[in-house]
Parts: C-alpha cells; structure tokens; sequence
C-alpha cells in the first residue's frame, strides 16, 4: 500500500459485522496537497458521447420551484475582514439572539454539590424544573437564574430518559416563564432548524432535525460513577531514592504501575514509575482513595496531576474529553460528548454542537416553539433530544396536578 | 458538455438578479436577521420533500452514501465506496427498497465514483448545480447515513455553511462522520454542488468533492474506468502507518506489514508523543514533519506505550518516484 500517513479519515464504514474497533474498515486518503494535484491528471474530454446526459440542467421553471429563485440568502454584508463564516460565528449568535433570550427566560443553571454545572428547564411556574439526572445525581441543588441563587430538591428521575424532576421555591421563579407544551400538529420536524440554549449567557447553538424522533439501538459502555483515570498506581505511598547517590533525596508518592490506553491519565501524559503527588490540588495517600476521588470527576472538568519524575516535580494537565472507554462512534472526533448518550426511547436527533454541560436546556425552532428537551451530546453529527410529548407524559406521571402552560 | 454550459451561463445571470434584492436585505438584517434565518427555513421546508427520495443508503464492501442524479438512475458516491468499477451491489433507497446496481468508474485521486441503478426507472433524482458559483458562507445542507443511523428511510439532514473552497474541495461545518461517505452537499436552492468525502476531526471541518470534478471526469466515470493512484513524480517519505488525532494527542491506529514503521517496532495504539524531535499535538503535525524528510533517512521517534516511554528509531522508505 503506498498510503501515507493523514489525519484526513475518509467516511465509509466497514462492514456491520466487524466488532472489533482496529479492523474497521477506515482507509486512509493521502495528504490533502495530493488532491490538489489530481486534477489536472483527469482528461479535459468535453466530447460526450454517452447515452444519456446524467447532469442535467434545471429549466427556469424548476429554479424557481422553492419560491426563492436563485437569490442566495446570507446574513452577512461582507463587512468584516475578520468574518468566520460558520453557522455559529458571531454573526449567527447574534441573529439567533431573540431566540437566546427567550431561552434565558425558562433555563436555569444547575449546579451539584461538586460544582458541576449543567442545564435544566422550567415546566411549571409552581416551581418545577426539568433536567439531565445523569449529569446530577443527587438530591440538592444550587439553582442559578438572572443572577439569583436558591436550592433545589430532587423529586423524582426516570432512568431511560435520563430526565429529572427538581422542585424549588416557586418565588424564586417570579420573573421567569415555564415553557410552553403547545405543539403544532402540522409542523414536521425534520428540517426544522433549532436553537439550543448555553451556559453562562453564550449565546444558543444553531442546528437543524436530521431525522423523524427515533430509537437509537446503539449500546454504550457501562456507566460508572464519576471518571475511570484509567491508571494503576501503588496501594499505598511508597518510598524512593533518587538514582545518583551523591545527592539522595527520599521521594514518596503513589507510583504509576500502568497506564491505559485512551484514558485520562494516557492524555495527560502518566508515565509508569512516575510518584503521584497530588490530584487537583487533593493530596492522595491510597489508591483506594484515588479512586473515590476519580467519582467527583465529571466530562469536561479540567484535571491536572502533580507527579515526580526523576527527582523532579511536574505538572501534568489535560481537560476530561469523554467517558472512558471510548466507542467506535468517536473514530471521527466532535466530542467531548456526554458521559450517558445511548439507551434512550424515543429522540430527536439534531446536529447542533452544543456542550455535554448544556444538555437539559430547552430545544426551540426559529418561531419560538419548544420541540424538546437536550438530553445528549451523543455522536459528531448528533445531539439528542427528549421530544416534548414524553417531557409532558414524564411530568404528568409524577405530579399529575401540575399547571403546564400551553400558550402559542 | 453541453449541459455545464448552460448552467455557466445561467450562473452568470444570477449575481445580477441578485444584486437589488441583497441591499434590501442587507438594511433589512440590521433591524431583524432573525427573518433570514426564517428565510433559510422556509427554502428548506420547499426543497427537502424534493431532494430526499433520492438520496439513497450503499451496502456492499463498505456502507455509504450515494445520490442518484438521472432518472435513469445513475448515482454519484465517493471512490473509497465502490472501490472498483463492475462491481454489483446493494442500493437502499429511502422508500425502504432495496434495488441492485453495478459500479460504474472510479478516481481514487479525487475520490470521486458513479454506479447506475438495475432495473427501469423513472427513478427519483435531483438536479445537479455549479459548483464554481460556491462562495464562502453560503448555506448548504449535508444528507446521508451516518454510523447508527437507520438506512432504508429518508437520509439524515444537517445543515452549516461553507467556510474555505478550492477546486478541489469544499470544507463546511455541517457535520459528517462514518456512512455519510458519497452523500450529497445541496445549496439552498435544491442543487447538487458536492459529494462528502472526508472529515478532520475539528467538528467543523468536513470535506466535500466540488460536483465539478464529477462533471469533468464524467466520460472516464460512465465508460467504468478506474483511474489509479497517480504516482507523484517525486519520492516521498513513507511511514507506514494510519493514524487519529485522539482530542489532543496522536494515536496509530494501524501499522501496515512490511512498512519502516512496522520494522521500526511501531505498534497499534501507541501515542505519538514526539517526531523527529518536535511535539506533536495531531496526526497533521506528523505529516508535516514527515514532509521536511528525505526516504532513507532515520527519525527518532518517541513513543507512548501503556505508559512506558520509547525511543525508536525509523528508517523512513519511499512512495512514489522511482520504485
């Protein structure tokens, strides 16, 4: 083969029954340079003989099929010199920003008592919040809107939908709005370009459906609590001598024995035999307690190690990109996904680029209509949303009093 | 080819039209810009119903996309899909009908391939556009079968905007990944301008074939001529392995037998920490060094192994050129 080496990954998958990750058929293309060239090697023969043209050409009649003739749309007059021309570049953000804050006014941030942030939505004016469980397991909260805090209990979580209900003060939601449950029958979803709200006043995330609300029969790897550092170190601190006998110095530290491929500490750059001081500042004296550490640790934080390395202290960093082990899915980039992304009912997959610490929002299209609620960063080209429908059947089963708005 | 021609003089004629109505929107964008993105809704609510019954799922070898642009059912797909010309295989398209088709011609250089549909059409098709008329910016919407993704329905939609273009590629930040190989890249209007082919693993950078390149290379593509890998005239330095910028660090994922790689002691999963001397943060970094190399000459380079640190030395091999 004389393929050289490229992070260009071409796109076909292999076939359905390969399991293992490593025969997958990826093939590589060549450096990119090379397709610039290629052309030129192609015959220029204009002289069609073929039997049937394939490219044909749309008649008058048929540009003007969509109503739009052949006027490009765009938002930008080309004024900047600076312009990114992406579909999230500022000039979107601020387009999209009625629609960011009519988010603002039904999300709130939720924080866990480890100071992980994520989403939730308000449903009810009676106090009621609508939120990723998995990103929060627990029963207390620190709620955030317009500059406000108050608290927040857990009152009740589905597992599939990995959707939670938390009640709070209904005082503290006097300048804000529940969303609306109304849905427009005649309004078919795919196409249908949505906003997704961020955290910390970034602006929403633009997207469109990709696909009818569907089950996703994707398995993900078991779920742990917190983080695998995918490192074994000592059980206990052990002691060592610097190797030049002149100087000695005694070193103590948990001592790296091995180092998983595709794991936290792999990236961070771990090195077996390095003594592990300190884990974000926590010092650490068993692996027992190692681990338990690694369970306040969620996707997206940053971690930084401090270890001795041939007598010498080093800082070692790197941000927590997804669950450990990693999936076939991820062969093609676009994370950090979310840890729980898999194993839900019945979603809306849309290709917004959003945050895993900005699920549990809502999901609106461009007139302001909540189609649902984010529930996973899942794939490169998807996020998942939970359609409104079972929000509303999830509610319902729990609180069955509960006032929901219904507005157009 | 009669049929470019048309569609270069049409293109010409578009700016014009054009001109008067985008200063009204221009004055317009400043009090609502909402409203355009409402344009864009509504062009795509129009085109959608039109454009999807022919963007069709290809099994067989690997799993693609593919785009069928004649009625008498002849579909555009990228070369790493059909691999070679005559093959027969499996087309699902999105009415849930599974249909036979040969492979027609291949160019592995610009990834570009074509297969027809067995059986008599009318088969459902879209139009293809110029892609020349592309610029920077320009909305564009993605369809096809990604990885778990169900086949034999309507493809799956993304949508972004074309942010750098040449000849030969087109790069837009509407995501794809695995299966969406050989899909269809539409403008706003409902038209063909390119066929996906690749990704990097910035999210917003995927890489469509320019539907030019189908149209030149069209005679050696309908005649089931597989064009080979074009031997560039100059040796370059060859590794031997395939590789993935995993986030921030780099990782082999296959060491192809016999390669200096392999020789080497190269092996699957280790990290890349440093080439020759330099860090190296993605698979592009390595390229790049690899590029400022002779073949024959050695490499140091330094490897992560379960946490080990190695240093291996490579004698770098030669593609292309003499051999």
């Amino acid at each position: 083969m004389r393929l050289l080496i490229s992070s260009l990954f071409t796109l076909n998958v292999g076939k359905l029954a390969l399991r293992s990750t490593t025969r997958l058929a990826i093939f590589l293309i060549a450096f990119s340079f090379f397709f610039a060239l290629s052309g030129q090697a192609v015959s220029q023969d204009q002289n069609l003989q073929l039997e049937q043209p394939v490219f044909n050409v749309p008649n008058s009649a048929d540009a003007n099929l969509n109503g739009l003739g052949s006027e490009k749309i765009r938002l930008l007059p080309a004024a900047s010199p600076t312009l990114s021309f992406g579909r999230d570049s500022l000039e979107i953000q601020s387009a999209l920003r009625p629609l960011s804050s009519k988010l603002a006014q039904s999300t709130v941030v939720i924080e866990t008592e480890h100071g992980h942030k994520t989403l939730g939505t308000i449903i009810s004016s009676q106090g009621f919040i609508v939120a990723k469980y998995s990103e929060l397991k627990g029963v207390e909260f620190l709620c955030h809107i317009g500059g406000k805090e108050f608290s927040g209990q857990s009152i009740f979580y589905h597992s599939i939908h990995d959707l939670i209900l938390i009640q709070v003060d209904p005082k503290h939601l006097k300048d804000t709005k529940p969303i609306s449950f109304y849905q427009n029958p005649s309004h078919n979803l795919v196409g249908r370009m949505v906003a997704s709200a961020g955290t910390d006043d970034t602006a929403a995330k633009i997207g469109v459906v990709s696909v009818i609300p569907q089950q996703f029969d994707t398995q993900q790897p078991k779920l742990e609590d917190g983080i695998d550092l995918g490192a074994t170190v000592s059980p206990f601190v052990v002691t060592k001598r610097t190797p030049d006998s002149d100087s000695s110095q005694i070193l103590r530290g948990l001592e790296v024995q091995r180092v998983y491929t595709r794991s936290v500490s792999e990236r961070a750059g771990l090195f077996v035999g390095d003594l592990l001081q300190t884990v974000n500042g926590v010092e650490l004296s068993t692996w027992y307690e190692l681990k338990e550490f690694a369970k306040s640790l969620r996707v997206g934080q940053k971690i930084s190690f401090v270890v001795l390395r041939e007598g010498k202290k080093k800082t070692l960093s790197t941000r927590i990109r997804s669950f450990t082990p990693k999936m076939q899915l991820d062969r093609w980039g676009g994370g950090p996904f979310s840890d729980r992304r898999f194993g839900f009912q019945r979603v809306i997959s849309h290709d917004s680029v959003i945050e895993p610490g900005q699920c549990g929002g809502p999901l609106i299209d461009l007139e302001g209509n909540v189609l649902g609620i984010n529930i996973a960063r899942s794939m490169r080209v998807a996020t998942f949303a939970i359609p409104l429908q079972e929000v509303e059947a999830f509610v319902r089963y729990v609180k069955p009093g509960i006032e929901l708005v219904y507005d157009k | 080819m009669v049929a470019s021609d048309k569609s270069v003089s049409e293109a010409i004629s578009v700016p014009e039209a054009t001109k008067v109505p985008e200063t009204v929107a221009v004055t317009e964008t400043e009090s609502q810009p909402l409203a355009q993105l409402l344009k864009i809704q509504r062009s795509m609510d129009a085109i959608l119903p039109r454009l999807l019954p022919a963007v069709v799922a290809i099994e067989g070898g690997s799993r693609g996309s593919g785009v069928i642009v004649s009625p008498q059912g002849h579909i555009l797909t990228a070369s790493h899909v059909t691999k070679k010309a005559g093959r027969r295989i499996l087309v699902k398209l999105a009415d849930g009908r599974s249909v036979q088709a040969v492979t027609l011609g291949t160019n592995v250089n610009s990834d570009t391939a074509a297969l027809k549909l067995v059986g008599n059409g009318p088969w459902p098709f879209v139009e293809t556009g110029n892609s020349t008329d592309v610029e920077l910016g320009d909305w564009c919407l993605t369809m096809g079968y990604p990885m778990s993704f169900q086949r034999g329905v309507p493809a799956a939609v993304r949508i972004g905007r074309i942010i750098s273009k040449s000849p030969s590629r087109f790069t837009a930040d509407s995501p794809i990944m695995g299966g969406d190989s050989g899909g269809p890249l539409f403008d706003l209007n409902g038209k063909l301008i390119a066929i996906s082919s690749r990704i990097k693993s910035d999210i917003s950078k995927n890489i469509f074939v320019p539907i030019q390149r189908y149209q030149t290379q069209w005679h050696q593509l309908a005649s089931s001529i597989d064009v080979p890998r074009k031997k560039s005239s100059q040796p370059k330095p060859y590794l031997g392995i395939l590789g993935e910028s995993d986030f921030d660090i780099v990782r082999i994922r296959r060491v192809y037998q016999n390669s200096p790689a392999a020789n080497a002691g190269f092996l699957e999963n280790d990290v890349i920490v440093s080439f020759d001397g330099h860090m190296v943060q993605n698979f592009d970094d390595v390229a790049k060094v690899l590029k400022l190399r002779k073949p024959g000459e050695e490499v140091i380079a330094q490897l992560n192994r379960f946490g080990m640190l190695l240093n291996l030395s490579v004698r770098l091999g030669s593609n292309g050129g003499g051999q």
